[in-house]
């Protein structure tokens, strides 16, 4: 499990994060939706151990700051919004990265197919040989997924709780690979892991997530499953614009938005 | 990637997954390695005096004791040319290995310790024994003797990369445009230094200067190699465990570190590596420039970026590039020889160019 308590990140003296309490258990999709500016990339950010902060963040009960980059490695995956590679490497070389010897537990023999397998999740069959600077941005967020897929997958298979760490997953995707994409998270909750993943889509986010985090100012304003937190009330409020929660049919609810665009 | 002369050469590695240039870079290895053979041998047979090649490996298999040399030729061969192409492939190494290190670093094809001022800082340190040696700097070259010079010029450069990360990088993350405008006011306050330094030179140490600033493998002796050679081969002993580091660092710093990468640790040996290497080097063969970025590119177009393969390739290529260009600049103007630092700046300048012109919108990476 994943657990904040009291959390609290400053960024140059500004405060994003306060008495945060989260958790998030594995076996389950938990997504983290608020405004712009409430803290939810912040709060992937500390998960993800790059920005210090205060009171607690565990992984399965150890405590995120005393872990080394080996450990939280084993632990934890996590994918970033976008990246850009700067020399030419080959689809297979970068998703073969997630793939340190000696991280994963994975031998010689198996981690030789797993960036194939990982590929053909992610529907790239066929890719490994391309150059990744000269794809898509949506076949790059793939291609990344795949590469933090190999990190964590095969740990999750042998039954030990591993964490995905997703910062906005489905950004620059069709809505054919946003829903793959969500399949793909629920797949790997279903077998024992845990993810958590930043999304803006928050009609996605009913459909694919367990468990919704809803952000403002850098508060959970609400958390619960989707049915709990879908409710016009709230969600006007948070995201500052009037919206209504309907339902088709009946026990699947969608958000209309109900601002005039002219 | 579908050139015709690489299809056939590597059509037996038709097998090798897609995606996975390990097994061609592995064989480019091997070739590189018998190229850097060849080179080598030639390079003891040619000069001004006329050994030739049989002569001299019959003299090295059957010890030469018939006479299949002449006592000159044996005196030119072992205390002349040897000891410039051991200095020459040790530099060689040294600068693209350099390059390759600080390109893998800062994420970017166009960092090379010649352009970002480490090769300035290093040329700094070892300008100041030169003049300062004999009077303010005394008791550092009693100190430390022989390594006086070599020293100075890895702590110069040492200097220079630390100040140039520290300018560069905020909050984890290392600005390229940042960088190389850092590199040129560093190069450009190293230079004023040293313009300083040899303004207060004597006529004689000013000709030994000028000459050492463009950069020569002439005048190398066992004693330098003995100087130089124990840093550049340790500063390039640990460049492979930085090779799994530097892969992942080109995702960016914190994608290294979610993957489990110690990116502090890489980036401190990093540093020491290319201070230790560039600084031996510029302390003994002055102002080489370009091997660091040539051999490194050319190596990207046929093997890949994997830098468990690029490094030792670059060593390879690099130490025989730059025997070839000592070739060059004993042979254009011979008897007389030009400074190899010009050679390697007269080919390698406009590749750079070409370089540029192939990537446009670098700085914006």
């Amino acid at each position: 499990m994943i657990e904040t308590r009291d959390l609290g990140v400053s960024i140059g003296g500004k405060r994003i994060l306060s008495r945060l309490a989260f958790t998030a258990e594995p076996g389950l999709v938990t997504a983290i939706v608020g405004p712009n500016g409430s803290g939810k990339s912040t709060l992937i950010k500390a998960l993800s151990g790059d920005l210090p902060y205060e009171g607690s963040i565990t992984f399965n009960g150890i405590e995120l700051a005393g872990l080394k980059p080996a450990d939280a490695a084993m632990v934890r995956a996590v994918l970033p919004q976008a990246v850009a590679l700067s020399f030419p490497y080959t689809v297979r070389e970068v998703v073969s990265l997630g793939i340190l010897a000696g991280y994963t537990g994975v031998d010689a023999g198996q981690s030789h197919h797993l960036p194939e397998r990982a590929l053909a999740k992610v529907d790239l069959a066929g890719f490994a040989g391309r150059l990744y600077q000269e794809l898509s941005g949506g076949e790059q967020q793939r291609v990344q997924l795949a590469r933090v897929l190999c990190q964590v997958w095969t740990a999750v298979l042998e039954g030990r709780p591993r964490y995905l760490l997703l910062d906005e997953p489905v950004s620059s995707l069709d809505i054919k690979h946003q829903l793959l994409v969500m399949r793909i998270a629920r797949d790997f909750a279903r077998r024992g892991g845990g993810v958590v993943a930043v999304l803006h889509d928050l009609n996605l986010t009913v459909a694919g997530a367990d468990k919704v985090l809803v952000m403002h100012r850098g508060q959970a304003a609400a958390c619960g499953t989707p049915r709990e937190v879908m409710r016009d009330a709230l969600l006007s409020e948070v995201f500052d614009c009037q919206l209504r929660v309907g339902a088709v049919p009946a026990e699947a609810p969608f958000l209309l938005p109900q601002t005039a665009l002219g | 990637m579908s050139q015709p002369v690489e299809m056939t050469l590597f059509r037996r590695f038709a097998d090798a997954p897609e995606g996975d240039r390990s097994a061609r870079a592995r064989f480019v290895l091997v070739l590189l390695a018998l190229l850097l053979g060849v080179i080598t041998v030639f390079g003891i047979a040619t000069g001004a005096s006329d050994a030739s090649v049989s002569g001299v490996i019959e003299s090295w298999f059957y010890g030469g004791t018939d006479g299949v040399l002449s006592e000159r030729d044996r005196l030119i061969i072992h205390e002349i040319r040897l000891p410039r192409i051991a200095l020459g492939i040790l530099v060689g190494a040294a600068l693209a290995v350099s390059g390759a290190v600080m390109q893998g670093l800062f994420r970017n094809p166009l960092a090379d310790p010649g352009i970002v001022g480490v090769a300035g800082g290093a040329g700094l340190g070892a300008i100041s024994i030169i003049v300062l040696g004999s009077t303010l700097l005394s008791p550092l070259v009693v100190l430390s003797g022989l390594y006086a010079l070599p020293l100075a010029a890895f702590c110069g450069g040492l200097l220079t990369t630390l100040i140039l990360y520290r300018v560069a990088t905020r909050r984890g993350q290392t600005s390229i445009a940042t960088m190389l405008l850092a590199g040129i006011a560093l190069a450009a306050f190293a230079g004023a230094l040293s313009g300083v330094l040899i303004y207060l030179a004597d006529d004689r140490q000013l000709r030994d200067l000028t000459f050492w600033q463009l950069g020569s493998l002439g005048g190398a002796t066992w004693v330098k190699i003995l100087a130089a050679g124990p840093i550049i081969v340790a500063a390039l002993a640990l460049t492979p465990l930085l090779s799994r580091g530097l892969n992942a660092l080109a995702l960016g710093e914190a994608s290294a570190r979610h993957l489990g990468v110690p990116v502090q640790r890489v980036k401190v040996l990093a540093v020491l590596a290319v201070a230790g290497a560039t600084g031996a080097s510029v302390a003994f063969t002055g102002g080489i420039g370009f091997i660091g970025i040539v051999v490194p590119h050319l190596l990207r177009l046929i093997i890949g970026p994997d830098h468990r393969y690029l490094l030792p390739a670059s060593a390879l290529l690099g130490a025989s590039l730059l025997l070839l260009a000592d070739a060059v600049s004993r042979t254009i103007v011979a008897p007389a020889e030009l400074p190899i630092g010009i050679v390697t700046a007269v080919f390698g300048a406009p590749f750079f160019l070409w370089v540029l012109l192939r990537r446009r919108g670098i700085l914006d990476l």
